[in-house]
């Protein structure tokens, strides 16, 4: 017997999606590993940044030179681009096969035997986790082929760093969901919460960093904990990457007591 | 409610619900339901839409707790996974995978729930085709898969939810067969269907819910017996309706000159006999149905 039937499940389901995401990371990648000679070689780009308010450039990675490999690699795709994308693939998937087979009955087919509820959420979390991995470990893929052809400077250990935060984000968003779901067992609700969160935490970070007023919700945003301390540059804040581990271990908990405590849905 | 099979044999039933409610709100989906299913049993569970067949189900599976009440199985509760070891459930909609091959599907379930001793055999009496995609098949064929991941552990205790499902009389026929050897080697089967003509030829009981309440629990024949019918009687001289008309389970008797419509419920025997006392030119009468016992308890409970 497979030791995690649910995990190789969920990855056989999901294989079509995954490949396009990575296909599509390489291919981003690759295009801003291309046009990084050309910001490297012209210093206006840095003048640019320099001229914009400092909220603003602290929002754009403005304390780190964009003609530095790491500073440009940071600005153009670990602020924003990456850490999202891996949270959103994290979050559907956790929705989908929590919440979304919940409704569908399958949850129902599956723990009427043996299997127990809390077992189907651990082995969720392992594939989200999985999942949440693609584009972080293909973008590091392309960076580790790509990078020295154009002097890219971002070496290994920076370029571990900066991905393990970026996954970490990732499981943050997706064991957000996989709460959702084991609470009320419907794949909208919980895609919409963590889809929800994502965009919560990326404006309380945009605002913490223009108005004072925002600071308070700043400090609730795992951007500005985890993505803004640019960990390609500056390496991974590892006391906030541990918080953020022990955050989502637990919202994995609670989700798998929950949905043991309530009636499925499906 | 009592299991008979228990009771006549002296032994523990595999599973058991005791006074089992189900609230959802103001709404009572199950109202102190209590049964009992022993080893070798096929019991059908009727009712009319909405009557809380699969809201019993689920609880008796744990996937929905009751309100108030319990369900055991094996006389442990259901709640506690190594309970439902033996378990096989088919829902009324199964979710299979629609990319997979019934074959993949097979083969995934075996990891999940262990070796499949009866697969190839169900494989074959459906004729399932393992190799075509689940999108590819019809609603019929999607259920002969279905089932057959339901029965292909050989499992204790069966719960099937309108099993008969988009399936053609042939291989019905040969589901209720395969139901009936499961129960014969001594599983227990619990079934809900609305084609009550295949209840009443597995079945060796039926429990009838009505409003989440169970209202009989008792054999085919009890429930089909109970059924209203109309015995005509042509008798050789005028019609004695007098006679007939204070008789046990008479409802009603129409004269339509020398016949007699009788519209009666229960029992013919005492018509039977005081027709015995005339000269009967023609008696006739519809066999009882367990869809007419079915109709007639219903109304009966309504009124």
């Amino acid at each position: 017997m497979s030791r995690l039937p649910f995990v190789t499940r969920a990855l056989r389901l999901r294989a079509r999606s995954l490949a396009g995401w990575g296909t599509g990371t390489v291919a981003f990648v690759s295009m801003m590993i291309a046009i990084f000679p050309v910001v490297r070689d012209d210093s206006s780009f840095d003048e640019l940044l320099a001229d914009y308010p400092e909220p603003i450039q602290a929002l754009i990675g403005g304390d780190v030179s964009l003609s530095s490999g790491p500073g440009f690699m940071s600005a153009e795709l670990y602020s924003l681009m990456l850490p999202v994308l891996s949270a959103i693939l994290a979050a559907n998937a956790a929705a989908v096969l929590l919440g979304g087979e919940d409704e569908r009955g399958w949850l129902s087919f599956v723990v009427s035997g043996p299997t127990t509820r809390a077992r189907i959420v651990l082995e969720t979390a392992a594939a989200v986790a999985l999942v949440a991995a693609v584009p972080v470990v293909a973008a590091a893929l392309t960076v580790v082929v790509g990078g020295p052809m154009v002097d890219l400077g971002l070496s290994a250990g920076p370029l571990v760093e900066v991905s393990v935060v970026m996954w970490v984000f990732g499981l943050l968003f997706g064991a957000a969901a996989l709460l959702v779901a084991g609470a009320v067992g419907r794949r909208g609700t919980a895609v919409g919460a963590a889809t929800g969160l994502v965009v919560f935490a990326y404006a309380a970070e945009v605002v913490g960093s223009v108005a004072s007023w925002g600071r308070p919700l700043q400090l609730l945003s795992p951007f500005h904990h985890l993505v803004a301390a640019q960990p390609a540059v500056f390496g991974a804040p590892w006391p906030e990457v541990i918080v953020a581990l022990a955050v989502t271990v637990a919202m994995t908990v609670v989700a798998a007591v929950l949905i043991e405590r309530r009636d499925l849905v499906g | 409610m009592r299991c008979f099979v228990c009771d006549a044999r002296q032994i523990a039933p595999i599973f058991q619900l005791d006074e089992l409610t189900k609230r959802f709100g103001d709404t009572t989906a199950v109202d102190r339901v209590s049964l009992s299913v022993g080893a070798g049993e096929v019991v059908g569970l009727i009712g009319a839409n909405g009557s809380g067949k699969t809201t019993t189900m689920r609880m008796l599976l744990g996937l929905i707790r009751p309100t108030s009440g319990s369900a055991r199985i094996a006389g442990g509760e259901v709640a506690r996974a190594v309970v439902r070891e033996g378990v096989g459930y088919l829902p009324d909609d199964p979710p299979l995978e629609e990319r997979w091959t019934v074959g993949e599907q097979l083969d995934w379930w075996e990891l999940v729930r262990g070796p499949a001793r009866r697969r190839a055999e169900i494989e074959e009496v459906l004729r399932v085709e393992s190799s075509k995609r689940i999108s590819d098949l019809s609603r019929g064929n999607r259920q002969k898969a279905a089932i057959t991941l339901t029965l292909m552990q050989e499992p204790q205790l069966i719960v099937m939810d309108e099993p008969a499902t988009g399936l053609d009389p042939l291989v019905r026929r040969d589901l209720w067969a395969i139901l009936r050897a499961a129960a014969d080697r001594g599983a227990a089967v619990f079934v809900s269907s609305h084609v009550l003509g295949d209840i009443e030829h597995v079945c060796d009981r039926v429990i009838v819910l009505r409003n989440g309440r169970a209202v009989f629990d008792g054999t085919v024949d009890e429930l089909a017996c109970s059924s209203r019918r109309i015995v005509s009687i042509e008798f050789g001289q005028a019609a004695p309706r007098a006679v007939f008309a204070d008789l046990p389970g008479v409802i009603d008797v129409m004269v339509h000159g020398s016949r007699l419509d009788i519209e009666v419920m229960g029992s013919i025997d005492g018509l039977v006999k005081a027709a015995a006392g005339f000269e009967v030119v023609e008696f006739s009468t519809a066999q009882p149905t367990l869809e007419g016992g079915f109709v007639t308890l219903s109304e009966e409970v309504d009124r």
